[in-house]
């Protein structure tokens, strides 16, 4: 009986492994976790299921995205990963020690290696957990059937098991006929030689051909996606080289490890180890290191928190480390305008593209019309937000649905008074497990435009949208935002936004046009980069600054002077970043466009 | 024995008394409110069985009761969607061809039956095509996901799609046409890198590179011309803006728009500095005997600054069949932009007797207009009048003909959200058009309301088309492609 230390030393490296990868996707990469969530639509239904069910590899796809619901929450998300991967090294190593017929530490060792290959591929924004769970389809399909006893019954099983297997986890279950075919090999109970052993290999590579093509006849995919893998990889178009390198490396690793056991004495089986820890663990944090992605997971957390209305948590992310790209930025800006500070620190943060950090233009992808229809819903210009979510959902390379532009749309469809609409979203978001509750909430404002009215949210959304009827000009937003504004003059939202446009356009003319349309906004005293641009306005009419008409705090009127002593002695301008780099003036006569 | 007997007995009882209820049910003088609204309207003997689903949430059960002539010809209790078996329909149709049948409708709430007003149906003895044609897509602005285009038979429910996107990647498929419905002979498009325009006819298939420099885009909106030796397109340089109001959400117009004429067996794009000048023209159709076609036009303008000022109008330009020659002057037909409205998608019955199009407030694209509705014009008489028997406060349009002249499908969004679903219409040979009627589901209920695609393009089919779609796929993964010639004349 294996005594308790023991027991312990047995689960160690599977748990130590499990808490790396909970503890890597939970800290480093949480909001990587978090993306794959916006991007599908699960439903408790049973058309969903059939629908899934009616193409190789959907029993995979089912079970992937059902666990994918819980990356709403990274934490959980990052459980579930780790779960997988860990299960994938457990089944991994009780094949190979069919394999061996050996309780080695090699064995442990190189258990891992595929799981931290499937780790890297995962790294990838777009791989799905579809394939990590397939791999669990075909490892358990595998060791079950190497379980059998009787050659007939085990070949006969292998052969019948592998065209369901292919339909249910798809083509990642050619693993099982590898490892199946290595298992036979090894075995030899059929005492074939070499050729005979060619032709059961050939006979078996036709019979996967066989199978594949005949997938042909149900699916509408072409084959060399069936072969990759529908949807193992948000793209179809294509497949990271890291994905075959994970599947090869099932079979290279069992051979490695048969060939190390044969070869390696027993007493030098220790060195062996050691050597191969170091590989393993070294080479799988090397490739880890390679392909984690910062710049990209900075965009997701921002992007996060945005569509959690965190705009304290953005801004407090924001001073801790600037935002490296625009649409960080774009959600900085947002954060600000939300909690009433952008006329006061938005200079404290870049500014990309110009205008691209306030009202990012239309991409055709999945991303950016995510960022920007934030900013156009929390603005008031629903429509454009209902856009803007229509798009984000309809560039999902992989053609999947997404909860969080459905519950978009059936927002922007009540707000609108599309009640009709809004309840056939709301009717499939009742299907969730996670918008449910605010599905059946939302569906009690159905049909009453006094509830809607009177909605937090809704009611003040409404309340914003523009009467007049033109057509949407990504160049003319200026105008839109002055529209905004004269439908509704407690707009601060849109207020701060005009002028940051006029701020970042360098349009002081255009600024102090619109000043006067946020005379209906309280403020307890005007916004530090307003005043920085009233001041020059007036310095650049060479009035003295003692006479201007607006209320202007001493210590800017004094900064002012301070900056433009300076900015006249300085050749390099970039020196006034130090002192003058959270100014409007700064922004105004200093920096050249971000890109 | 005994205690069967007693069972016997117990059920029977029951079922009396069941029907002893029913026969007292409290009438309503009312219609019931079903969903699709299919009371008081005229259908083809050939068609599935229309069930529906009353749309109300209090009762425990229904029962329907069809009555043909004094005679009950069909009764059935449910618990929410009715669905007539198909043999007992057709059985009910081919008794009633040219004659009303009767729905009757009773709810059952709170153990008290209540009986609604009868409603009927007039069976026509016109029969309608075997299927259509359709393209499925979400109803989106500039991207697009999945879509296919479907086969659907008319007389049954069964869909089976003809090409899906999934086939090749990024590819968008839309404009299929075939001549007067004849599967044999077919068009589509299939755009993005391994895009090409497929022509079928003769039992010949060919790939074809459908733009090149002399025109302005690839060529869409293809209108078969009856012969089968010619193909009507509009080339087109398509652009959308958006609305910043809830009623209207997208607008599409064309930046510049012309006439083309594919002469099949020459593989040249024929044109006319009449139908492809600066002024734009689109949606072409022939007429019934090919010697006409009928297109939209509009004045150039600044678009989209001017689109609200954009009208477009009906007109025509002879054609010769047997030289390929345009006529020199253009006729216009329709003029609705004299009335500051615009006049779009003329499509000419196959009886030679009508011409539908879709009036518009503006510009030449009614799908994502409320304002859209169907307009008939008598082409003996040149009488003119809008479809108030089919029209809805919603967008209706992209009529198409059957093949017999005596059906026409149309898209709508009657249904209040931003799906357009099928609908059909009966017009006799005086010109009396029926109520329209929405294709027929086995459960009408579930799937309008968990179907997230919208109906485009939707063209009768005298028979099922043969369309192999991974012989197409392959054909399209090669690179070779035909290209169309071009010829002004």
């Amino acid at each position: 009986m294996m005594t308790k230390p023991k027991r312990i030393f047995k689960f160690f490296p599977g748990l130590a492994f499990w808490g790396i990868v909970v503890l890597f996707f939970g800290l480093v990469y949480p909001y990587h976790v978090a993306f794959h969530e916006q991007y599908q639509l699960f439903l408790f239904s049973g058309q969903y299921f059939i629908e899934l069910l009616s193409i190789p590899g959907g029993g995979a796809d089912y079970i992937a995205r059902f666990l994918t619901q819980f990356f709403l929450f990274p934490w959980l998300g990052a459980g579930i990963i780790a779960s997988v991967l860990t299960l994938i090294q457990i089944l991994f190593l009780r094949i190979i020690r069919l394999f061996t017929h050996s309780n080695s530490l090699v064995n442990t060792i190189v258990s891992f290696v595929p799981s931290i290959a499937i780790m890297a591929f995962l790294c990838d924004e777009n791989a799905m957990l579809s394939l990590p769970i397939a791999l669990l389809f075909a490892l358990s399909a595998s060791l079950t059937c190497m379980q059998i006893p009787k050659n007939t019954t085990r070949s006969i099983c292998g052969v019948l098991l592998f065209p369901v297997l292919f339909w249910i986890a798809g083509s990642a279950s050619i693993i099982f006929v590898a490892l199946l075919l290595l298992h036979e090999i090894l075995l030899n109970q059929y005492k074939f030689s070499i050729p005979k052993w060619i032709a059961v290999f050939s006979v078996f590579v036709l019979y996967v051909y066989a199978v594949l093509l005949a997938s042909q006849l149900l699916v509408s995919y072409p084959l060399s996606r069936v072969l990759n893998g529908i949807n193992y990889y948000r793209y179809p178009d294509f497949m990271p080289f890291i994905k075959n390198v994970a599947l090869l490396l099932f079979v290279s690793i069992s051979f490695l490890t048969i060939l190390i056991h044969r070869v390696i004495k027993k007493e030098q089986m220790i060195w062996a180890s050691i050597v191969l820890f170091l590989l393993v663990f070294g080479g799988g944090t090397g490739l880890i290191i390679s392909k984690v992605d910062t710049a990209k997971e900075e965009a997701f957390a921002y992007n996060y928190m945005a569509r959690m209305h965190q705009w304290n948590a953005i801004i407090q992310k924001a001073e801790k480390n600037p935002p490296v790209s625009s649409l960080a930025s774009t959600c900085v800006n947002l954060a600000l305008a939300k909690t009433g500070q952008l006329g006061n620190h938005m200079f404290q943060f870049p500014q990309y593209d110009k205008l691209e950090s306030l009202l990012p233009k239309y991409q055709r992808d999945m991303m950016t019309p995510l960022f920007a229809g934030e900013v156009y819903y929390h603005l008031g210009m629903v429509n454009t937000a209902h856009r803007l979510a229509v798009e984000a959902m309809e560039s999902i390379p992989d053609y999947q649905k997404s909860a969080r532009c459905y519950k978009r749309i059936a927002e922007v469809s009540i707000i609108n008074g599309n009640y009709k609409t809004a309840r056939k979203y709301l009717n499939v978001l009742e299907e969730t497990l996670f918008y449910r509750k605010w599905a059946k909430r939302a569906e009690t404002l159905l049909f009453n435009d006094e509830s809607v009215n009177k909605h937090p949210e809704f009611g003040s959304l409404r309340k914003n949208r523009i009467d007049e009827d033109f057509f949407f000009n990504a160049d003319e937003q200026d105008i839109i935002l002055a529209l905004l504004l004269k439908k509704n003059s407690t707009n601060r939202v849109a207020f701060e936004y005009l002028m940051a446009y006029k701020l970042l356009e360098r349009d002081i003319t255009g600024f102090i046009k619109f000043f006067s349309l946020g005379d209906g906004i309280s403020y307890f005293s005007i916004p530090v980069h307003f005043q920085e641009a009233l001041t020059v306005l007036w310095s650049s009419q060479n009035k003295p600054l003692n006479e201007i008409p607006w209320e202007i705090d001493t210590r800017i009127s004094n900064n002012m002077k301070a900056f433009i002593a300076e900015y006249n002695s300085v050749t390099d301008k970039k020196l006034l970043a130090d002192k003058f780099g959270d100014t409007y003036w700064y922004y105004l006569l200093c920096e050249k466009d971000n890109k | 024995m005994m205690k069967r007997l007693i069972y016997i007995a117990i059920f029977s009882l029951l079922l009396f008394s069941c029907k002893e209820d029913i026969q007292h049910a409290e009438k309503i003088d009312s219609y019931p409110e079903i969903y699709p609204d299919y009371i008081g309207v005229t259908i083809p003997m050939n068609i599935a069985p229309l069930n529906f689903t009353v749309d109300s949430s209090d009762y425990s059960s229904l029962e329907l009761k069809i009555l043909a002539g004094n005679e009950v010809a069909f009764q059935e209790e449910y618990k929410n969607n009715i669905d007539i078996p198909q043999s007992a329909w057709q059985d009910l149709l081919a008794k009633n061809c040219s004659d009303s049948i009767q729905f009757e409708v009773s709810v059952k709430k709170a153990d008290q039956w209540f009986q609604y007003k009868p409603f009927s149906m007039y069976v026509s003895p016109d029969s309608i095509d075997y299927g259509i044609v359709y393209r499925l897509i979400s109803p989106g602005y500039e991207t697009y996901s999945k879509m296919g285009i479907y086969e659907r038979e008319l007389s049954g429910y069964n869909q089976r799609p003809l090409f899906e996107n999934t086939q090749v990647t990024k590819s968008c498929v839309n404009c299929h046409t075939f001549n007067r419905g004849n599967p044999q002979q077919q068009s589509i498009h299939i755009r993005g890198a391994q895009g090409a325009t497929i022509i079928k006819t003769n039992g010949e298939t060919k790939i074809l590179e459908s733009a090149n420099d002399s025109i302005l885009a690839s060529c869409m909106y293809p209108f078969w011309h009856p012969s089968g030796k010619y193909i009507a397109y509009s080339t087109n340089k398509v652009r959308q803006t958006f609305h910043t109001t809830a009623t209207d959400l997208i607008e599409t117009f064309d930046e510049a728009s012309d006439l083309l004429v594919y002469d099949i067996e020459n593989n040249t794009l024929l044109t006319s500095d009449l139908i492809s000048g600066s002024s734009f023209e689109t949606f072409p159709a022939f007429s019934a005997d090919g010697k006409t076609l009928y297109f939209a036009s509009a004045a150039h303008k600044d678009l989209p600054r001017e689109l609200k000022e954009t009208f477009y109008n009906i007109c025509s330009i002879s054609f010769d069949p047997e030289t390929g020659i345009f006529g020199n002057k253009v006729d216009t037909v329709v003029n609705l932009a004299i009335d500051r409205k615009s006049a779009t998608l003329p499509r000419a019955s196959y009886d030679g007797k009508y011409l539908m199009y879709n009036k518009i407030n503006y510009g030449s694209f009614p799908m994502y207009h409320t304002d859209a509705d169907l307009w008939l014009l008598d082409l003996n008489s040149g009488e003119t009048r809008p479809l108030n028997e089919v029209n809805s406060a919603y967008s209706d349009g992209y009529h198409n003909w059957s093949s017999n002249s005596r059906w026409f499908v149309f898209e709508s969004r009657r249904d209040g959200d931003l799906f357009a679903r099928p609908y059909f219409s009966h017009i006799d040979e005086n010109g009396n058009v029926g109520k329209p009627f929405m294709l027929p589901q086995q459960n009408p209920d579930e799937y309008y309301q968990d179907l997230f695609y919208a109906y485009n393009t939707v063209e009768f089919v005298t028979g099922k088309v043969p369309f192999n779609a991974r012989k197409v796929e392959k054909e399209l993964m090669q690179p070779d492609r035909e290209e169309m010639l071009f010829e002004r004349k």
